[in-house]
């Protein structure tokens, strides 16, 4: 193989070459808009699917921490309802309904409270809620008496998560 | 691709040999950082022979003047491109015998202003007939040398003077009129200024040749200026023969006379020195057939040079490309890799085959039931709905607002009362919409005592349980 022929094929190579690397550039330069956009899709995918991983170890980080804790069975309401307005009565308080979780019940009591000064109703759902095992206040009715101002009739639903036996 | 345009740049080295009355004149030029230094060579240097037997040595000649000539062209066209094309046939009509019997090359006049606004091109056109050629390489042979460059010594006389003897700055039409005396014979170079007018080869000495040429090209445009007389070649060291010429040639042609430095080695120099430096009136008169294989075999060189560039530009090109689209890949890839795993500890195996939205919604889907059997554990770490109780009986307090019934869940406020006007409803609205509900707030007729009556229903989430 002479030199004119080699340099012959270095030509023809250089040529081809020039030539598919410009229909690639060409070619990637028309696909570089949709692989930025998918690109950006699956970064905003996956950001989303950490959104949710975080969420998700948020609430098992939750379930955690109550099952590490030494009580068992939530105060009675009772007591503390007593602590806080005297005048109350023990059948102010009735069974609202329970629900099974897996190792825990949820149960409700629906507090009905008439002529009681709304801030020692709240300072009862306070103390409720400050318990080591606290109950939670799910739904709450104020109605206020007409001529006495700050109380009325007070309707408290309280949650509390209790293990089971 | 043989266009060298005369030099033999890529060397660092060359010999320019002048052949005088049978003798060769040698030189050895070497450039060092764009100059050129010359040293003179005898026949015999052990050198040079070496460097002529192994090959490695370039030569650099020149055709005389009467073997060779230098003329000035004018094409009708402003751009040199265009202008060559035409200029063969201009060339061939001043001809005697065929321009096909001819090697020939055209450079490239000076910017003449005038010459210009008239839309036309000046050109040298060099050229010898190529049999003068081949006679000048036989010569040239029979001292062992086989020349790569055979320059016309016209043109390189005249360069060489003005490197050696550059025209005053004020001096750009002056006449400087260089005499090359050789052994045998002469050669007469005129010029204005730095501007090559032509060359003449004649006998030695011949000034009634001199004086009629310089009739013809000077007379018209002298101007009264004297001509500076130049002198070199071997005749020049002869001080009784300069006297003569000068006696005979300044009488009509004043002006002031140099001789050059070692002028029996002038024209070897001239050859070299131009052989191996870039610059004006660059010619190779042993070009086309009878090239030199040594600027053959560069040019091919430098052609397949050219081509791996390209070459390597291709590969780069591409290489680039298949990184891009490897990279893209790879990115895609990870992404989707890490986003099937993720789905996959989120909402078990099913997710991972599934891609982008459907896959958010599976995993969504499968979370939703395990959230919902959380929740009541993350209640208790949420903002208690009495702290919106104490902020919204807070925010009555303030702006005037009696609750008669106020309702509140985890999803759903409800609040109807009175206030003592319109917009201090609105303050309650704008608390709620902060809190992340969607307000309804409804006005009801005006009471006896002027408050305004009201009624609000907001639902949501709300940041409440957030």
């Amino acid at each position: 193989m002479n030199e004119k022929t080699t340099t012959r094929m270095l030509w023809a190579a250089a040529a081809v070459f020039l030539i598919v690397g410009t229909g690639m550039t060409v070619s990637n330069l028309r696909k570089s808009a949709g692989v930025s956009e998918r690109l950006e899709k699956n970064i905003a995918d996956l950001k989303t699917l950490r959104i949710m991983e975080a969420d998700m170890a948020r609430y098992e980080a939750a379930k955690k921490m109550m099952e590490k804790l030494p009580d068992k069975h939530p105060v009675p309401l009772n007591g503390l309802l007593q602590e806080t307005l005297p005048a109350s009565k023990g059948d102010d308080i009735r069974d609202a309904g329970k629900d099974e979780l897996g190792g825990w019940l949820v149960r409700r009591k629906e507090i009905s409270m008439n002529d009681v000064p709304v801030g020692k109703a709240m300072e009862f759902v306070q103390k409720a809620e400050s318990q080591k095992l606290p109950w939670c206040l799910a739904r709450c009715v104020i109605r206020a008496a007409p001529r006495a101002g700050g109380t009325g009739q007070v309707v408290l639903l309280m949650e509390a998560l209790e293990k089971s036996e | 691709m043989t266009d060298l345009k005369g030099t033999i740049e890529w060397m660092g080295s060359c010999y320019g040999v002048d052949i005088q009355a049978g003798k060769p004149v040698i030189v050895r030029a070497e450039r060092t950082r764009g100059h050129v230094d010359f040293f003179p060579v005898t026949q015999n240097d052990p050198v040079f022979i070496e460097g002529i037997r192994s090959g490695k040595a370039a030569v650099a000649g020149s055709l005389t003047a009467g073997e060779s000539f230098a003329c000035w062209l004018e094409a009708p066209f402003p751009a040199f491109q265009k202008a060559v094309k035409v200029l063969p046939t201009l060339l061939d009509v001043q001809l005697p015998f065929p321009l096909e019997d001819c090697i020939y090359s055209f450079i490239e006049g000076g910017r003449d202003d005038a010459v210009r606004m008239a839309g036309k091109t000046r050109a040298i056109a060099v050229a010898a007939r190529t049999a003068e050629v081949q006679k000048k390489i036989e010569t040239f042979s029979a001292f062992g040398v086989d020349p790569v460059v055979l320059d016309q010594e016209g043109l390189a006389i005249w360069t060489q003077s003005l490197a050696e003897v550059p025209a005053g700055k004020n001096s750009t039409t002056a006449p400087r009129v260089v005499i090359y005396l050789g052994v045998e014979r002469s050669t007469l170079v005129i010029g204005r200024g730095t501007e090559f007018v032509s060359a003449h080869g004649m006998g030695q000495g011949n000034t009634a040749q001199i004086d009629r040429l310089l009739k013809t090209q000077l007379a018209a445009g002298q101007g009264g200026a004297g001509i500076q007389w130049m002198w070199a070649g071997p005749g020049a060291a002869d001080a009784l023969l300069l006297k003569k010429l000068g006696d005979s040639l300044y009488s009509r042609w004043p002006g002031s006379s140099v001789v050059h430095d070692k002028p029996e080695t002038f024209l070897a120099r001239a050859v070299a020195g131009r052989a191996l430096l870039p610059g004006p009136l660059r010619c190779n008169l042993r070009s086309g057939p009878l090239l030199h294989p040594v600027i053959a075999r560069k040019a091919e060189r430098d052609v397949a040079s050219t081509a791996l560039t390209y070459l390597a530009a291709g590969l780069l090109l591409c290489g680039i490309n298949v990184t891009w689209d490897l990279a893209v890949k790879h990115r895609e890839t990870a992404l989707d890799k890490e986003a099937g795993a993720l789905a996959e500890r989120l909402a078990g195996s099913r997710a991972v085959s599934a891609k982008g939205s459907t896959r958010l919604k599976m995993v969504r889907d499968a979370m939703s039931p395990r959230k919902d059997k959380m929740k009541p554990f993350m209640r208790n770490f949420e903002p208690s709905l009495a702290e919106t109780i104490a902020a919204m009986t807070d925010l009555a307090r303030k702006n005037d607002l009696n609750f008669e019934i106020l309702s509140i869940s985890r999803d759903k406020i409800n609040v109807s009362g009175t206030a003592g006007n319109w917009k201090k409803c609105e303050s309650l609205k704008d608390f709620l919409k902060q809190k992340g509900y969607t307000v309804k707030l409804d006005r009801k007729e005006s009471l006896a005592s002027e408050r305004v009556a009201f009624f609000i229903a907001s639902t949501g989430e709300g940041k409440v349980n957030e």
